[in-house]
């Protein structure tokens, strides 16, 4: 279903109380909006927290330590050519 | 006399509603949440610069940081922190730390002038500067 709003003065615009209704939000309240890059906007529900660690995903920076290596470390890092062996290895 | 009906969230509560790896404390940190009424949950930048640091320690990259923190604090038991969620972008698309995020983004949004030796922050500044408008801060 596509709607047509009004935005005021102050970029206010107002949801029709149906979709209000579908997406389950109360006012007063909040929304998150999504602009992709074609200018296209999406009204969202504010994510459940339940659901935060899933839409973030898994770590996907540097690679956490382990706890075997962070027992590991401080010992193997005394010496730089184990150290360096460590880090290749990982 | 502390009578105010706003509650200030530590690090420890963001954490285990992000990380969920302790049950019994997310379920009691996803009350404090529930229970909350409108805009009475603050957090500040300092709380959200150690929830950055461990999340980075867990070995979560910059974006998804940030993503988790904004994901958590957009909702309406929280009290809204402009500022703030701007950092939390800035930091989400720079190398900068986010301190530094957080001075670039309030000295832009308060007027107040930033004055620092470290150069990559007062480029990115006077970038934003640049374009205040299209970034509508």
């Amino acid at each position: 279903m596509i709607y047509t709003v009004s935005i005021t003065k102050k970029g206010q615009m107002t949801i029709p109380k149906d979709v209000r209704e579908r997406l389950g939000v109360d006012a007063p309240g909040k929304v998150t909006l999504d602009v992709d890059i074609k200018g296209r906007l999406t009204l969202h529900k504010p994510v459940a927290i339940e659901d935060i660690r899933t839409i973030v995903g898994k770590p996907a920076g540097k690679k956490p330590f382990t706890e075997r290596e962070k027992l590991i470390i401080p010992q193997v890092m005394k010496k730089k050519k184990y150290a360096e062996f460590f880090q290749k290895a990982r | 006399m502390l009578s105010s009906s706003k509650k200030l969230v530590d690090a420890n509560i963001l954490l285990r509603l992000i990380l969920q790896d302790d049950e019994q404390l997310f379920q009691k940190a996803l009350h404090v949440v529930q229970d909350a009424g409108l805009a009475t949950l603050v957090t500040t930048p300092i709380i959200a610069a150690e929830v950055l640091y461990v999340l980075g320690g867990r070995g979560y990259s910059r974006e998804q940081s940030a993503q988790a923190l904004l994901l958590l604090t957009n909702r309406a038991s929280f009290l809204e922190d402009i500022i703030l969620q701007k950092s939390l972008q800035l930091y989400a698309e720079t190398r900068l730390d986010f301190p530094d995020c957080y001075l670039a983004i309030r000295a832009l949004a308060t007027k107040e002038q930033l004055e620092t030796f470290d150069k990559p922050l007062l480029k990115l500044y006077n970038r934003l500067k640049e374009n205040r408008n299209e970034a509508k801060i």
